[in-house]
């Protein structure tokens, strides 16, 4: 386990482990953070802060088991601090240029971000973190500061809101579904 | 709702590698400059011990020597408690739950299901996996699996599941509520295992369930909404050993098809009762112009007894269509069509590079944070080329200033430098309401439900 190691050292001080761990972990961080912003530049912001408050609370991580969760936190308070920043300027960036080479599902896709983004917050988190990022529920649990049945809860109701904002019934009353969920 | 298509989407975001390279650099030499001195770490030992088990389980399968390591996993015995599974905990302490002994193998992985119970509406399944798989980072097994053979029109048909590592092998669980309005008493359904730990395959099972003994609480009552055209009927209230299901008709306009309930429900002594699961949508059909919806919530603990009443609040999130606005029709007062929500907006200004206009988020029971409404600013009130409303054409760059936090107005001005021939006429504003009526739910009056 190459990465358990790196973690070790960053706990340690050993701060280009630390940023390898970046690395290694960097389109993640990338991916998430689009999804939040929906924009390069603003996403870019996350990620550099993120890493910064990752450098300088490092010390502070107890269980190298949790490394990933723990700056899945962090950035997720990082994305939520921007959007909070209602003083700067938010630029809409061209959403397309994500899918610029691969375009056959980018319909799909648009919809699945605005549907996402339409979420109420605590679901949305939810979701985000389950389906993209890929974390286990008891973890999502320890990011959000819930416990596990609430983060259930949150996903369900997420997911019957998806489906229901990208599928819904036909003009015969019949239910149809997107593809994607 | 199947991971792994939505992880493609996800991979599919483009990822400016040099850019993120960069912002972990600026990250970490901004650190450098105001760090505190790396503080010893005091616990470095303790975790020594943590480090192994890790290690262990996150190898790709277990060497039994090692199992002494694990002596807090779950047993089979205990997979409701380690699955946090309220309704499972609560029926194994009355003895409530069936077990059962079925297998299937398949390329040198066993399953089998250890039991199962049927309470209410509410399902639950425990099985037990056996031999080669991998595991994920956590030492957990991922599996993929369909129920009621995928049926799309059932809600979580499709599943992901974890188990965890257990004595020579790992356990699951999955609980899912009964997809239908009917429900029979002694039955089966299909459970099919598609992949476990990275192994695409088959594994399937027809699991036998029997009710367990239940009362039904008739209620036949009813609220509705008059602006919205919405009406929420609650037909039965079924009080099941260790769950609650709550029965009701949800009545919406034709364009309110996506709308959905939520509800929330309150003891004889205000608390509120948690809901588990609602929304849950059993059979959609069209009526004279009208969207008759027979929905179920539910709560993962018995009531009987606990309340002499409950009294519920229906919210339903409305779905709105979006709206546009010609340029040269402003001021304009931008209103939802079923509910009290509006934007309006004020005159443009047109200069040689830009459009600039101002414009206000009104509304009733607005109580959502800040950053909400100014998420909508920015996403929500766009201007786009009359001829490309209906599809995702690139917006046009816009900045967004908040003029008055308080009265939630905002100034939103678009760049139109790099359009050529730039025509007014060409171009609308477009408001999308449904981002806040989705997010901001009418709340019709409350249902008292006498249960006793």
């Amino acid at each position: 386990m190459k990465e358990l190691k790196l973690i070790k050292k960053a706990i340690k001080g050993n701060k280009e482990c630390l940023e390898e761990l970046l690395v290694i972990h960097g389109d993640q961080l990338y991916r998430t953070a689009y999804i939040y912003v929906r924009n390069r530049e603003d996403a870019l912001d996350i990620v550099q802060e993120t890493s910064f408050k990752a450098f300088l609370s490092i010390g502070q991580l107890k269980n190298e088991k949790f490394f990933l969760t723990w700056l899945t936190k962090i950035l997720i308070n990082c994305s939520y601090d921007l959007l909070k920043k209602s003083k700067k300027e938010l630029p809409w960036n061209n959403i397309t240029e994500l899918t610029a080479d691969k375009k056959e599902n980018i319909e799909e896709y648009l919809d699945l971000l605005e549907a996402i983004n339409r979420l109420d917050e605590k679901h949305k988190n939810a979701i985000i973190l389950f389906y993209f990022q890929d974390l286990p529920i008891s973890e999502i649990a320890k990011v959000l500061n819930i416990p596990e049945n609430t983060v259930k809860t949150y996903l369900s109701r997420g997911k019957r809101r998806l489906k229901k904002m990208l599928g819904g019934v036909n003009h015969n009353g019949e239910k149809i579904t997107s593809r994607i969920i | 709702m199947e991971k792994k298509s939505l992880r493609e989407l996800y991979e599919k975001i483009e990822v400016p590698k040099d850019g993120v390279l960069d912002a972990i650099k600026s990250g970490k030499e901004r650190a450098s400059h105001n760090a505190p001195k790396n503080k010893k770490i005091a616990s470095k030992i303790v975790w020594s011990t943590v480090a192994a088990a890790t290690l262990f389980i996150s190898s790709s399968f277990i060497s039994p020597s090692l199992s002494h390591v694990m002596a807090e996993v779950p047993l089979l015995g205990n997979v409701y408690t380690a699955f946090n599974d309220a309704v499972g905990r609560s029926l194994q302490s009355q003895n409530l739950i069936t077990e059962l002994n079925q297998s299937s193998n398949y390329k040198g992985v066993d399953v089998s299901i250890t039991n199962a119970y049927y309470d209410g509406v509410v399902v639950g399944v425990t099985f037990f996996v056996e031999g080669k798989v991998s595991t994920e980072e956590d030492g957990s097994v991922q599996g993929f699996y369909e129920i009621f053979g995928g049926m799309s029109s059932i809600a979580d048909s499709k599943e992901l599941v974890y188990m965890e590592p257990s004595e020579n092998g790992y356990i699951g669980h999955i609980q899912l509520n009964y997809p239908k309005t009917e429900l029979p008493s002694e039955t089966s359904f299909s459970l099919e295992f598609k992949r476990i730990g990275g192994k695409e395959g088959s594994w399937q099972f027809d699991v036998p369930i029997n009710q367990l003994p239940y009362e039904t609480v008739n209620v036949d009552k009813g609220t509705n909404e008059k602006d919205a055209e919405v009406n929420v009927h609650f037909n039965s209230i079924i009080e099941g050993k260790a769950s609650t299901a709550i029965n009701y008709t949800a009545a919406f306009p034709i364009e309110g098809k996506h709308d959905q309930v939520q509800l929330e429900v309150y003891d004889d002594q205000g608390k509120e009762i948690n809901i588990s699961t609602d929304g849950i949508d059993l059979e959609t059909a069209k009526e004279n112009n009208r969207i008759i919806v027979k929905g179920r919530s539910i709560i993962s603990k018995s009531i009987k007894g606990e309340t002499s009443y409950i009294e519920v609040l229906p919210k339903v999130a409305l779905s709105e269509p979006d709206q546009f606005v010609k340029l040269d029709e402003t001021p304009v007062e931008i209103n939802a069509e079923r509910q009290d929500l509006a934007v309006e907006i004020d005159d443009i200004t047109v200069k040689d590079k830009s459009i600039t206009f101002d414009f206000q988020i009104n509304g009733n029971n607005m109580n959502r944070r800040f950053s909400f409404f100014s998420d909508f600013a920015r996403n929500d009130v766009t201007l786009v080329k009359e001829s490309e409303k209906d599809i995702y054409e690139k917006p046009i760059k816009h900045s967004v200033e908040v003029i008055n936090k308080d009265n939630l107005t905002f100034t939103s001005t678009f760049d139109i430098s790099e359009i050529s021939n730039f025509n007014l006429k060409d171009y609308v504003i477009k408001v999308n309401m449904g981002s806040l009526s989705s997010n901001i739910p009418v709340e019709l009056t409350k249902v008292k439900v006498d249960l006793n």
